[in-house]
């Protein structure tokens, strides 16, 4: 079990999920980051930017 | 940084890239890879032995406009440097490592003609099934993963009508092109580019005469948001066309791309052990990202460079970037052949 970092409600993850993975808290539906599997952490995923390019 | 250094010196704008093709299919013989040139003069390169099939694919091609090659300070400047032969090149030596891996096989590609009309990369998408990764070499930063683009589409307007006095009521042909620019620039676009909203670019306008006829062409440049309704856009103008005529490329439509799957976390894995803060990109702009992601495969862009830069006079990529973003690339593509037990 880990702890959203935006509303705080316990997640559980389904087997297979690896470090990295963005998944959603079913909770707030915040966008969240796997950044440790043991102990299981997470952080906000990380923002999205508008930038110029082609 | 050898590599990126040479490629940058031979010169190779859209439709003119034979020697840096040449060039480039050299260095990846010596780097152990097998090397071809397709038909419309892509190179290729393939590297590792296994089942998961990963497709590096930039493009070799610059604007046109040289620029001195100069090495100072850790910046290597020089055409193409940001744009985007420093991400190839970086694909190119991150994926060498994996000649003899066992679980990758790993696609090189330097597309021709990104810079005019992708037809290396329609090329690729003909002759190459779908991989089950794939990355555009595109400058995203050594922290970003480019996530989105814009969808574009070219108009070319022509209007054209017999001469008549300034001092008559008629409007000129410039008149009318400027009222049917404005009137969908007022429709359809924002004034300030940005991912989610359609804007316009007007090109060029340029005024001629024949024989007794006066005429405009005006060439219009139109970005677009996903799932953006080309038909209603052009049922549009063809209705305020009042005698113009209006010819357009193929609408090529926006992509963004799933986040949720090992390609971004084997990424995002790759720049935080880097101590990197990773950001997602969604650009404005269009590129072969937009072409190859009919796949429908897990895809992203990813390279080392500021994109602000394409296209400019100052076009320079810092090396250290450059070198970092080869390290994330190899720790991104082991992670890539760590997960082949959940594929086979």
């Amino acid at each position: 079990m880990g702890e959203c970092p935006v509303c705080g409600s316990e997640i559980e993850l389904e087997d297979g999920v690896r470090e990295n993975e963005i998944i959603d808290c079913e909770t707030c539906g915040a966008e969240l980051e796997v950044i440790t599997l043991n102990p299981l952490t997470f952080e906000e995923a990380p923002e999205e930017q508008e930038d110029w390019g082609e | 940084m050898k590599l990126l250094k040479q490629l940058v010196e031979t010169y190779s704008p859209s439709h003119n890239e034979a020697k840096a093709v040449n060039f480039f299919i050299k260095e990846l013989e010596n780097l152990g890879f097998n090397a071809n040139i397709d038909e419309i003069g892509n190179a290729i390169g393939k590297i590792g032995n296994g089942n998961l099939n990963v497709y590096l694919i930039g493009h070799i091609d610059t604007v046109p406009g040289n620029l001195p090659v100069i090495l100072e300070n850790g910046k290597l400047f020089g055409r193409g440097s940001v744009d985007a032969k420093g991400c190839l090149c970086a694909f190119t030596e991150a994926a060498a490592e994996f000649k003899e891996s066992k679980d990758l096989s790993i696609t090189v590609i330097g597309c021709v003609r990104e810079e005019s009309d992708s037809a290396g990369a329609y090329q690729i998408l003909k002759d190459f099934s779908p991989p089950d990764f794939l990355v555009i070499g595109e400058p995203s930063g050594w922290e970003g993963i480019t996530i989105g683009y814009r969808g574009v589409m070219w108009l070319t307007y022509n209007y054209e009508s017999s001469r008549h006095h300034h001092g008559a009521p008629e409007p000129t042909p410039a008149e009318v092109g400027v009222k049917f620019y404005n009137k969908i620039l007022n429709e359809f676009a924002e004034e300030y580019p940005s991912f989610d909203k359609p804007s316009l670019r007007l090109v060029n306008m340029n005024t001629y005469q024949n024989k007794g006829n006066v005429g405009l062409n005006m060439k219009i440049d139109l970005r677009t948001p996903i799932n953006f309704d080309f038909n209603n856009f052009l049922d549009y103008c063809h209705a305020n066309l009042n005698g113009a005529t209006l010819n357009h490329d193929q609408p090529i439509p926006a992509v963004l791309t799933n986040k949720r799957n090992n390609l971004v976390s084997s990424l995002l894995g790759g720049i935080r052990s880097h101590n990197g803060k990773p950001k997602f990109k969604k650009k404005t702009g269009s590129a072969d990202m937009n072409i190859l992601a009919q796949w429908n495969c897990p895809v992203v862009a990813y390279g080392p460079g500021d994109s602000s830069l394409d296209h400019t006079s100052e076009e320079h990529i810092s090396i250290d970037e450059y070198n970092k973003s080869i390290s994330i690339l190899k720790t991104a593509l082991r992670k890539i052949s760590e997960c082949i037990l959940s594929f086979f």
